[in-house]
């Protein structure tokens, strides 16, 4: 059982990197631009407004107060005004973030599921046909841009094959289904609305198998390289030699400790969704954070975009802490050197 | 004598390597790739057929033929020419974006892990911080804080990136501070500056080479997603990232426009993969199955 201690021990660090996190945000909006009020009302501006914007964000006080000042306000929600909407950031954010997390946890389970299926495949069949075409695909992923296959998608299968819908999360004679988790699909189960539950998968998939190439390609090839290791050790040959089959060897023994490097990888692979998903969202027209932060990047709308980065790299933090428990969970060696 | 017999074995262990990856044959397709790319970005102004900024409305959105190979844009310009001079910015782009923040990583690493005590735990600490965010994400933060362009999102790649090197030259050197090599330099009183540039640090820079060819592509990518999304290279320059942004519109219809800068990225990357890859397999034979 996991103790308390490790527990303890790693709500501490989660809280330490998330002031780091809240330091390094801060120093980007406060320290890095020459000027963020100038940034806010524009090049043409009378030194009047300028001087009222500067007074209005507290930049006339000294850094530390203006970080207390941020710090304060980030535990009331307030995240500024978008200079694009002039509505709340934290508002707009969570208006968008259910679309966000319907796209990244589909892309996840996209990767991980295939990319522990071809890492496998590819392990236990090495240098047979089945492994070449796994290392072409994951090295072709590993090489490919984001942005250039969401368009290459697109043509493909919107344009030569209409098979997928080129954008948003529903097809437009359908309303979305009541609110209760923001994601369409299983907001969709939940009130039996079958025809927006199959319209929002068939919405999600093009979207969601761009974003999720990349990460599958890294997984599988992590899930090859630590099967591979794993078949090699001396209690799978021992069991082997006992005349256990085969599959039981290998999905019953094999792959449980092979998959073990992999549960580090999928919280990374985290991070790297949800930076992904700003360029998918923008090639699928998907209404979500990536979507929103795109916007307004094009309106160099800053507390926007750094509301954006705050939100992200919050919830990336928080995934990898929960990752790390349940690596401690299934790796006593990690957990005692916790404990230590 | 611990000098001479360094030197004689250093190149010869490049030597192998050298030799070794050149028996692998998707090792050497990487050379090869790579090659050919730095090839044509260099001969860019020889080899491209036209132009890359010269206009030709009347020839707009063709599709490839036998004038232009690679069709033409939204303004007439030659799309080969354009992706032949993307090729000498993206290779430039990736190289100095990893030679930069390569050589801060070494002098930081080196020294946080050779002196230990609070500069360590301050290096320590504000790596943790920067690698606490997703990297495109703080990217994209820092190129907006600083304005769009692309000298800015190397600038901000090059902070993202420099905490990776930092951390494996720490932890290289934290290992070879204790070998016997570095005790025997120790022992001699050479002075701990001389015996990190001279012993340390040369010795551990293998592993890095490895990151660092990885490295390229990797910068190639995110600074060419900068561009897609409209933080990094400007138009008209023919960035590869920045032309497919321009393309989206047209891509549906005009397969082209998107299909061949795309393409290139995807083609320069996968050689820098090999390459790295390669080495890696040489020098970690555990990871050649």
């Amino acid at each position: 059982m996991i103790s308390m201690h490790f527990l303890l021990k790693r709500l501490l660090h989660l809280v330490l990197v998330f002031f780091g996190v809240s330091v390094v945000t801060f120093c980007i909006s406060h320290v890095i631009p020459g000027d963020p009020a100038r940034m806010l009302v524009g090049p043409h501006a009378s030194p009047e407004t300028l001087a009222a914007a500067r007074a209005s964000l507290g930049l006339d006080q000294p850094i530390w107060t203006q970080y207390i000042q941020y710090m304060t306000g980030l535990f009331h929600g307030d995240m500024g005004l978008s200079i694009r909407t002039q509505m709340p950031v934290a508002g707009e954010l969570a208006k968008y973030f259910p679309a966000t997390l319907e796209l990244t946890l589909a892309a996840m389970l996209i990767a991980v599921i295939f990319g522990i299926v071809l890492g496998v495949a590819s392990a236990v069949h090495r240098d047979a046909w089945v492994d070449h075409v796994s290392r072409i695909i994951s090295l072709v992923g590993v090489s490919m841009p984001l942005f250039w296959s969401g368009v290459i998608a697109l043509i493909l299968f919107y344009k030569v094959f209409p098979i997928f819908p080129a954008s948003g999360r529903l097809d437009a004679f359908l309303s979305p289904p009541p609110p209760v988790t923001g994601l369409y699909i299983v907001d969709g189960l939940i009130a039996g609305q079958m025809d927006v539950v199959l319209s929002a998968i068939h919405h999600l998939i093009l979207p969601a198998v761009c974003l999720a190439y990349v990460q599958l390609a890294i997984i599988a090839r992590q899930v090859r390289s630590s099967m591979i290791d794993v078949l090699e050790q001396d209690y799978i040959r021992t069991a082997r030699a006992c005349g256990i089959p085969r599959r039981t060897i290998i999905y019953r023994y094999a792959l449980k400790n092979a998959l073990i490097p992999t549960v580090t990888l999928t919280g990374l692979t985290i991070g790297e969704l949800l930076g992904g998903a700003v360029i998918t969202e923008t090639i699928f027209a998907w209404p979500g954070m990536g979507k929103y932060v795109m916007d307004s990047i094009s309106f160099l709308d800053f507390p926007a975009i750094m509301g954006f980065t705050l939100v992200i790299s919050f919830g990336y933090v928080l995934i990898n802490t929960v990752v790390d428990i349940v690596y401690g969970i299934l790796n006593p060696q990690i957990r005692e050197e916790g404990e230590r | 004598m611990n000098e001479a017999a360094e030197a004689a074995v250093r190149p010869s262990r490049w030597k192998e390597i050298w030799e070794i990856a050149l028996r692998n044959k998707l090792t050497l397709t990487g050379f090869a790739i790579v090659a050919l790319v730095v090839l044509v970005g260099l001969l860019a102004p020889v080899l491209a057929p036209y132009d890359p900024n010269e206009m030709n409305i009347p020839a707009r959105l063709q599709a490839p033929g036998a004038e232009h190979l690679f069709g033409t844009d939204e303004m007439g310009r030659d799309i080969l020419s354009r992706v032949m001079y993307g090729a000498r910015i993206s290779i430039a782009v990736g190289v100095i974006i990893v030679a930069v923040s390569a050589a801060i990583g070494i002098v930081l690493g080196s020294l946080s892990g050779y002196f230990g005590g609070r500069a360590d735990q301050a290096v320590l600490a504000v790596t943790d911080m920067i690698l606490a965010f997703p990297s495109m994400v703080l990217a994209l933060a820092l190129t907006a804080a600083m304005g769009p362009g692309l000298l800015n999102t190397m600038l901000a790649v090059i902070i993202v990136r420099i905490p990776m090197y930092t951390r494996l030259m720490r932890g290289q050197v934290l290992v070879a501070k204790e070998q016997q090599y570095v005790r025997a330099a120790r022992t001699f009183g050479e002075k701990p500056f001389w015996i990190v540039v001279r012993h340390i640090v040369p010795n551990c820079l293998t592993p890095l080479m490895v990151q660092m060819t990885l490295g390229i592509g990797d910068a190639i990518l995110i600074a060419s997603s900068m561009s897609f999304i409209g933080l990094g290279a400007q138009p008209p320059t023919p960035e590869w990232g920045a032309m497919i942004s321009t393309a989206r519109i047209y891509a549906i219809d005009q397969w082209w426009y998107a299909a061949f800068p795309g393409l290139s990225i995807l083609i320069t990357i996968m050689g820098f993969n090999l390459i790295g890859d390669g080495i890696r397999d040489i020098l970690d034979p555990r990871s050649r199955k």
